[in-house]
């Protein structure tokens, strides 16, 4: 089941980055290529350490990666 | 597939080949001691651990190959929160088949019965083993479905 809140660019950045491979990518974070694959794919949402080692990878800021399209705390209050 | 899933994969396959093999053997064994089977009691033993072992031999050759990269860890932080995941449901199921286990002697003899002191054990090698398939189940099922978020407490 895909996380539909958290949004990420990572395969577009991957391809403007000398078309890394997930493998490559893992490798520079420490992770195996199964997780980037599910992160990529919106299945997992990863921890904050994460995240970041992997916009520090792309050399880009955490935002660039990832997007929080859920609703705010301020939206959510006001609709009830 | 990464090294824990592998793991998983191996282990699940094992548990479940043993699990039905058991059965088997169970039966034989019931058969041999009434006297309904003729069948040489060593030989059959001697194979079914041939059997067991060498399943075990074919699966490890087949899940336990190379890394997919020199670089690849252990496990990750997504590994270890399946693994967490799964070690929950393995524990709950514990009580589950522990509970169960109980209601069906209870059921079937009564609760005035009473039941030969090598059952004990053997219930409890049955809820290892099925345990055991649990929680390698629990652990090849996430991976498919995701893992989930990471650091999240469960």
């Amino acid at each position: 089941m895909a996380n539909s809140e958290l949004k990420n660019q990572i395969r577009r950045l991957r391809f403007e980055n000398g078309e890394i491979t997930q493998q490559q990518l893992a490798d520079l974070v420490g992770v195996t290529r199964q997780t980037i694959l599910a992160i990529e794919a919106g299945n997992y949402s990863p921890s904050l350490t994460l995240a970041f080692k992997i916009a520090n990878a792309f050399k880009v800021p955490l935002e660039t990666v990832f997007q929080y399209e859920g609703k705010s705390p301020e939206t959510s209050a006001e609709n009830k | 597939m990464n090294k824990t899933q592998k793991g998983a994969w191996f282990s699940f396959l094992n548990s479940v080949i043993l699990v039905l093999y058991s059965v088997y053997c169970f039966r034989v064994i019931h058969n041999v001691f009434s006297g309904a089977s003729t069948i040489n009691f060593w030989r059959f033993i001697v194979f079914s651990v041939l059997i067991v072992f060498g399943f075990m031999g074919v699966s490890a050759l087949i899940f336990y190959r190379s890394k997919q990269s020199p670089a690849e860890p252990e496990s990750d932080e997504r590994d270890e929160l399946i693994k967490k995941r799964a070690a929950i449901a393995a524990f709950i199921s514990v009580w589950i088949l522990l509970t169960a286990s109980y209601l069906v002697l209870w059921i079937k003899l009564g609760l005035s019965a009473s039941v030969p002191v090598f059952v004990l054990p053997l219930i409890y090698i049955e809820i290892g083993v099925f345990v055991l398939v649990i929680y390698n189940l629990a652990v090849v099922v996430q991976y498919y479905i995701g893992g989930k978020n990471g650091q999240q407490r469960t």
